[in-house]
């Protein structure tokens, strides 16, 4: 069995390198839940055999102390299994009234036992007014262990804190909204999957200086501007913005910016209108209209913070792809990738904040309101902190 | 005239039905069998046995048409479904197929066998058992 585990590992590690970014994500999911029901039969043996031998090896110390290494090691493949059908489960969320408060109780009974071996103190600030979130209680429980556990892990064998608050929290478009479309005037879609800015795929434009032409990716965040370019050219220069794909044009010498009155581009987020940008590449004004319209949104959040290691700078960014772990051979690297899907189908948002050294702050947001009737199109929603290359296009 | 067997098995696997077997008669319980639906459903053991294991992805025959037989044959029997992944979606079809309560791949002993003791006394039926 742990050849044929191996075997499969290595080949889902060899179709993850073979396979192109756009397809990654649904490719992995679905070799993932395969490998994983291939490994539910054996791994029912190992357990079950294993289990019923250490309740029999009682007068044995030695043969029961190594049978339960067997079942505990056991289980915890059991769980990446279960990781990797999580992560595979692309059905939609069933969404009910739920009281988040209750939902992370639930969660906190679940990892508390553990907390009290590891010497993990955990301080509740539950707000006593929360009204209910429409939300997969079960799935919203899946996401406060997994935050709990990687909470716990980054705390470390010395012990330390870990606080879990909720409350209601109401959020300005600005430096929270993500663009979750994107397309040219000809219908292109621009969003690149290949380079993610928090989880979330970046727009890809092309910058023109004179005939000298520069790829850009913006930000996905709507007032966040933390756009990636690859090198710093023309600063101060005229510059076209156009579409990688069709290569037509993208900015308006008609729209003026409202701060530096050079021209404007604009992406189409389909029924949630145009977004602009200023051409200027030190210059940060950017609009988009139908969500500063609609104002800001109110959100049930729940916020775990630990005073453990804290995350490099450098991994903020890939926190949550599949298969990025920081854990060594003890993760999977599947549990932020759990928990970013599961959030990200309730149309919320999950932000990360993070010093090496002084510990980690994950805030999750679930929108009281939600669908056709919800103030804010759903491509609107606010996004992770990241790491990332600062600067305006 | 008795069957004889007090448990009935059906999944294609012969690790985890040797492994049900081997918990369930050290507790003193008659287990029978069965490699697939067609099997199951021609058992003699379906007459009078007081659980079944239904595996949900059986070669042939599907689990749930399996278990939605084996209902009909015998409404007051306690069904459980053995799933690799008890997702909403299968546990309700299989719950409205005739299945008591469910029971995910891989289980350990003490699972196993507190499942089968709430069967027995009747406590399982009816429950929520989430994924």
């Amino acid at each position: 069995m742990a050849r044929a585990f191996n075997d499969m590992t290595r080949r889902l590690g060899e179709a993850q390198r073979q396979l192109t970014q756009a397809d990654k994500l649904a490719s992995i999911g679905r070799l993932a839940a395969g490998v994983a029901h291939e490994l539910n039969n054996p791994l029912t043996g190992v357990l079950t055999y294993a289990s019923f031998l250490e309740k029999r090896a009682r007068g044995d110390p030695d043969v029961q102390r190594d049978l339960e290494i067997i079942v505990r090691e056991t289980k915890r493949c059991r769980e990446i299994v279960r990781g990797l059908l999580d992560f595979s489960r692309q059905t939609p969320p069933r969404r009910q009234p739920a009281d988040l408060n209750e939902v992370v109780r639930h969660g906190v009974a679940i990892v508390m036992n553990q907390f009290a071996i590891d010497r993990v103190e955990l301080k509740l600030a539950l707000a006593a007014d929360l009204p209910p979130v429409p939300a997969d209680a079960n799935r919203i429980q899946q996401v406060v262990v997994n935050l709990l556990v990687n909470a716990a892990d980054a705390v470390g064998e010395r012990g330390g804190t870990i606080q879990l608050a909720t409350r209601t929290a109401t959020v300005p478009a600005r430096g929270h909204a993500a663009i979750r479309q994107a397309t040219c005037p000809r219908g292109c879609d621009l969003l690149d999957p290949a380079v993610r800015i928090g989880g979330w795929s970046s727009i890809r434009v092309i910058r023109r200086v004179g005939d000298r032409d520069t790829i850009v990716h913006l930000d996905p965040v709507y007032g966040r501007a933390r756009h990636r370019l690859s090198d710093g050219a023309g600063t101060g220069l005229p510059a076209l913005y156009l579409c990688p794909l069709c290569r037509s044009r993208l900015d308006d010498p008609g729209r003026r910016c409202a701060e530096c009155g050079r021209p404007t581009f604009a992406v189409s987020a389909g029924a949630a209108g145009p977004i602009e940008w200023c051409t200027r590449r030190d210059c940060h004004w950017t609009r988009w209209e139908a969500i500063e319209k609609a104002g800001p949104q109110r959100f049930a959040e729940l916020q775990i913070e630990d005073t453990g290691r804290g995350i490099p700078r450098q991994h903020l960014d890939r926190l949550f792809e599949p298969f990025f772990t920081t854990k060594g051979g003890r993760g999977s690297g599947l549990g932020l990738a759990v928990t970013w899907r599961i959030v990200e189908s309730h149309e919320g948002t999950i932000d990360v904040d993070s010093e090496p050294g002084r510990g980690t702050r994950f805030t999750v947001r679930l929108p009281y309101a939600v669908g056709p009737s919800a103030p804010v199109p759903p491509a609107a929603m606010p996004a992770p902190v990241p790491a990332g290359a600062r600067g305006a296009p | 005239m008795s069957s004889g067997w007090d448990v009935l098995v059906v999944d294609d696997e012969p690790v985890v039905c040797d492994a049900i077997r081997l918990v369930l008669e050290h507790e003193g319980l008659r287990v029978a069998v069965a490699r697939d639906g067609e099997t199951a459903v021609r058992h003699p053991a379906l007459e009078d046995c007081r659980v079944v294991f239904c595996d949900l992805m059986l070669p042939g025959q599907p689990g749930l048409e399996v278990l939605a037989h084996i209902r009909r044959r015998r409404p007051q029997l306690p069904i459980v479904a053995i799933t690799g992944y008890p997702t909403a979606e299968n546990t309700d079809r299989s719950r409205a197929a005739g299945a008591t309560t469910f029971l995910a791949k891989p289980f350990d002993t003490t699972e196993l066998l507190e499942l089968t003791r709430r069967v027995l006394s009747g406590t399982a039926a009816g429950e929520e058992e989430q994924p």
